[in-house]
């Protein structure tokens, strides 16, 4: 009769078996790679193995050798599958040799196990504290094959972490760590102390192998870069928790079989709460582990609710990379915000802890990082997109890599906002050169999609101060019109007064002309005449510019109706013929009045436009004749009205002065004039018709000038739509 | 000799256009304000008054309706700065004879003047 504890080690092992059939099945539902298949039939080998061991235990002689026999099917071909995922984990897929290398003998051995099986396995002996299997002469061989293979993956996990930094050299350290001791002691116990005499350990190989299983599919089904200890605090958890939680009711059954229902209860219990117990034990062994992860990412996580309150863009940018830099403590962090047009990311802010990092100011939208954040809307990891290599998805993306060296970044996390990538964080490697665990993964998810709200309130704000900005100014223009609209008549006012009491004067001056006796007192009137007489062309000049101002500033009425160009035409010239006398100027008209459809303007407004520009080329028209003395010079004002698309262009061309080319850019500015001072004219005229056609008309405005020849002014002035 | 009445709110204006007429055989009577104008149009009605469009308390408009409420009849000129059409419009329905723009152009208000009182 077998002793319990004796039973309860084989027990062990079904529960081994049962963990390991499920990991494979785990890694294979995570991704089906070509990694990952052959990592699943590692775990179902080892589980194989563990269930051929238990089974050899359990069962009674017989069979006993039969299961036995089986396990060796498992046990030898666990280190080529081994070799091979370590080789696929590499990055690399083997080589036909490399294949034929390593699973020969493994085929071999099954050969020879199903022809010959007792040249391994002799037979199985029972003794008082159990079963000894005795092994075979072909035996030491399976065993070199064993060791070689172990030694061969261990050197190549070894060489892998030495080549290779950050996440990388992690994994490998991981690997090689779980695999190395494992693979080493297990292939001791139950494999090498059979051989040489002392079979009592044969069910600590398997025991130790699902250790390394559950290492080693913890790390690959994840698919994130992890930290070690917390991989092997987790794993040794779970094992334990789990041994004792399936097997302690087993214990119970055996130690005390006819208290069945004490095991049941006890069973129930334990599976009831194993999860519990795991979950509380792994959250307080990694709280002390990672105490200094949890603070920062609490800090990170305080920091998001507390950017929302920037409103200022460069700032809120500062203080996010700030936050992120001192906290998690990382080599450099740089946030990028895509711009208003949408066709690049530029540069937002960026700090470094050490070393100066050089970052591109803009980055294109159609980059292969970016685009790869839009499609996927997750977290860029550089170490995984770097390891990136297997048969379903395909080689490493190139330009991605590129992309990422460039930046120099380890993590990549989209700003997403309503499903748009409003800005990204780049995030250098630690300092301290641990890798990014999922935990940290999802803080800065956090984080950055808090900043994502962040920026576009800040945005929004910047918006709404533009146009606060804008209103002010209005408002300003607004109430200065209405300022300038009672100052002027106030201004106004004066020169009016002014009028009369230079005129009373003048008058004063000329009734006491007697008075003035001797040559030297009638200088004296005289001067004092001409001086009064120039205070009053400066008193009208004065209202005239008054006059300009008022017009200017009045908002004259807005409404526009179908015009016939020819009619305004008459008007205006008709009210230049109040001022002008008949005859010293020709207009013609060269236009067909048929011909011009109706324009859309406001009349009152045009009309002020039109005698604003005869107005103009009379002034000019006569300052040319009165400078150049030619008899044969005779004014002439020619209007041309063309239709064209949905416009009209209307073409005032005078043959005056002109506009020296100097002078040429004061042409639309308010208060330039080239009419002499003595004349009438404040010059406003072109200024207003400019604002009255351009803003008030949706027209345009142009001028030629040459001084001596003449001046063309063109309008264009929209027709009625139909 | 003719009289006309000079309306508006400045001190200057109403002093130097009396000076102004009076030198040219026109005597001038003055008003201040629209109330006053009132007054005295109503008291000894002159031959023209020119009537300053905007004033504190009655404006010139405010005037002329006065004016036409109590029916009488006189001419008048409105002196203004710068005018809306529709205070023009009005200005003439009220019975105004014209409008002439500030600041004066004195000789030519001097030959309107006498036209008028012709």
């Amino acid at each position: 009769m077998l002793d319990v504890y004796d039973k309860y080690r084989f027990l062990l092992l079904i529960v081994s078996a049962v963990i390991n059939f499920s990991l494979s099945v785990m890694v294979l539902a995570s991704r089906k790679s070509g990694m990952h298949y052959v990592f699943a039939g590692f775990c179902f080998s080892v589980g194989f193995w563990a269930l051929g061991i238990a089974l050899f235990g359990l069962s009674d002689v017989a069979s006993a050798l039969v299961w036995v026999r089986l396990s060796m099917f498992a046990a030898v071909l666990m280190p080529a599958i081994l070799c091979h995922f370590v080789i696929a984990f590499c990055g690399k897929s083997p080589t036909r040799g490399q294949l034929f290398a390593m699973y020969m003998p493994a085929f071999l051995t099954w050969l020879i196990l199903a022809l010959f099986p007792s040249w391994l396995v002799e037979s199985v002996i029972v003794h008082a504290w159990g079963k000894e299997s005795v092994t075979g002469q072909a035996y030491g061989y399976v065993l070199l094959y064993f060791y070689v293979m172990a030694f061969l993956l261990l050197i190549r996990l070894g060489m892998k972490m030495m080549r290779n930094t950050g996440g990388q050299k992690d994994q490998a350290g991981l690997m090689l760590m779980a695999m190395g001791p494992m693979l080493l002691f297990s292939g001791y116990f139950s494999l090498l102390l059979p051989w040489i005499g002392r079979p009592r350990f044969i069910w600590i190989g398997p025991y130790l192998m699902t250790f390394a299983s559950c290492v080693g599919a913890y790390a690959i089904a994840r698919s994130r870069m992890v930290d070690i200890k917390l991989v092997f605090i987790r794993a040794t958890l779970f094992m334990v928790v789990y041994t004792m939680v399936l097997g302690l009711p087993y214990v119970i059954v055996l130690r005390y079989p006819h208290d069945q229902f004490v095991a049941l209860t006890v069973m129930a219990l334990l599976a009831t709460l194993g999860p519990f117990i795991y979950l509380y034990l792994r959250r307080k062994t990694e709280n002390r582990l990672l105490a200094e992860q949890r603070k920062y990412q609490a800090t990170l996580i305080q920091a998001s609710s507390g950017i929302g309150k920037i409103k200022d863009l460069p700032r809120l940018f500062k203080m996010i990379v700030r936050v992120v830099t001192r906290t998690v403590k990382v080599e450099h962090t740089a946030i990028y915000l895509l711009d208003k047009k949408g066709r690049f990311y530029k540069l937002g802010a960026s700090l470094w802890s050490r070393n100066r990092v050089f970052l591109p100011e803009n980055i294109p939208v159609d980059s292969a990082l970016i685009q790869k954040m839009i499609l996927r809307k997750k977290i860029v990891v550089a170490d995984e997109e770097r390891s990136m290599v297997d048969s379903v998805h395909g080689l490493q993306d190139m330009a991605l890599c590129n992309d990422l060296a460039i930046l120099q970044a380890s993590l990549v996390v989209p700003s997403l906002m309503d499903e748009r990538m409003v800005a990204f964080l780049v995030l250098g490697a630690k300092v301290s050169g641990k890798p990014y665990t999922s935990d940290d993964l999802s803080v800065f998810s956090i984080l950055a999609n808090q900043s994502a709200l962040a920026i576009e309130n800040a945005m929004f704000y910047e918006d709404v101060q533009r146009t606060q900005a804008q209103l002010l100014k209005a408002e300003k223009m607004a109430t200065i019109g209405t300022m300038a609209d009672g100052l002027s008549h106030q201004i106004n006012n004066r020169f009016h007064a002014m009028g009369f009491i230079v005129s009373d004067m003048q008058d004063t001056l000329s009734a006491r002309k007697e008075n003035f006796s001797t040559p030297a007192l009638m200088e004296v009137a005289k001067e004092l005449d001409n001086g009064l007489q120039r205070l009053q062309d400066n008193v009208t000049r004065g209202g005239e510019i008054v006059q300009g101002l008022l017009r200017y500033s009045r908002q004259e009425g807005e409404e526009k109706s179908p015009c016939d160009v020819n009619k305004i035409i008459d008007s205006a010239y008709e009210m230049v013929q109040l001022k002008i006398k008949k005859g010293q100027m020709v207009l013609l008209k060269d236009f067909d009045p048929a011909a011009i459809p109706m324009i859309r303007g406001n009349l009152v407004q045009l009309l002020e436009v039109f005698f604003n520009l005869i107005d103009n080329a009379y002034d000019a028209m006569m300052q040319r004749k009165g400078e150049v003395h030619d008899s044969e010079y005779k004014p002439l004002l020619k209007i041309q009205v063309i239709p064209k698309d949905q416009k009209v262009c209307i073409s005032f061309i005078d043959n005056g002065i002109g506009v020296k080319k100097e002078e040429r850019y004061k042409f639309f500015t308010p208060f330039f004039t080239t009419k002499p001072s003595s004349k009438k004219g404040t010059g406003l005229g072109l200024y207003v018709i400019r604002k009255i056609v351009e803003e008030s008309h949706g027209g345009s405005v142009e001028v030629d000038s040459e001084y001596m020849t003449g001046t063309v002014i063109r309008l264009t002035l929209p027709v009625v739509s139909a | 000799m003719p009289r006309i009445l000079v309306v508006d709110d400045e001190l200057d204006v109403r002093e130097f256009s009396r000076s102004f007429f009076q030198k040219r055989g026109i005597s001038v009577d003055m008003a201040s304000n629209g109330v006053e104008a009132i007054q005295i149009i109503e008291k000894d009605p002159p031959d023209l008054v020119l009537l300053d469009v905007r004033m504190e308390g009655l404006s010139g408009l405010d005037v002329l309706r006065e004016l036409q409420r109590k029916s009488l009849k006189i001419n008048v000129l409105m002196v203004s700065g710068m005018e809306d059409q529709e205070v023009v419009e009005e200005a003439s329905r009220l019975g105004c004879m014209g409008f002439i723009h500030k600041p004066l152009e004195l000789g030519e208000l001097q030959r309107v003047v006498l036209s008028i009182l012709k």
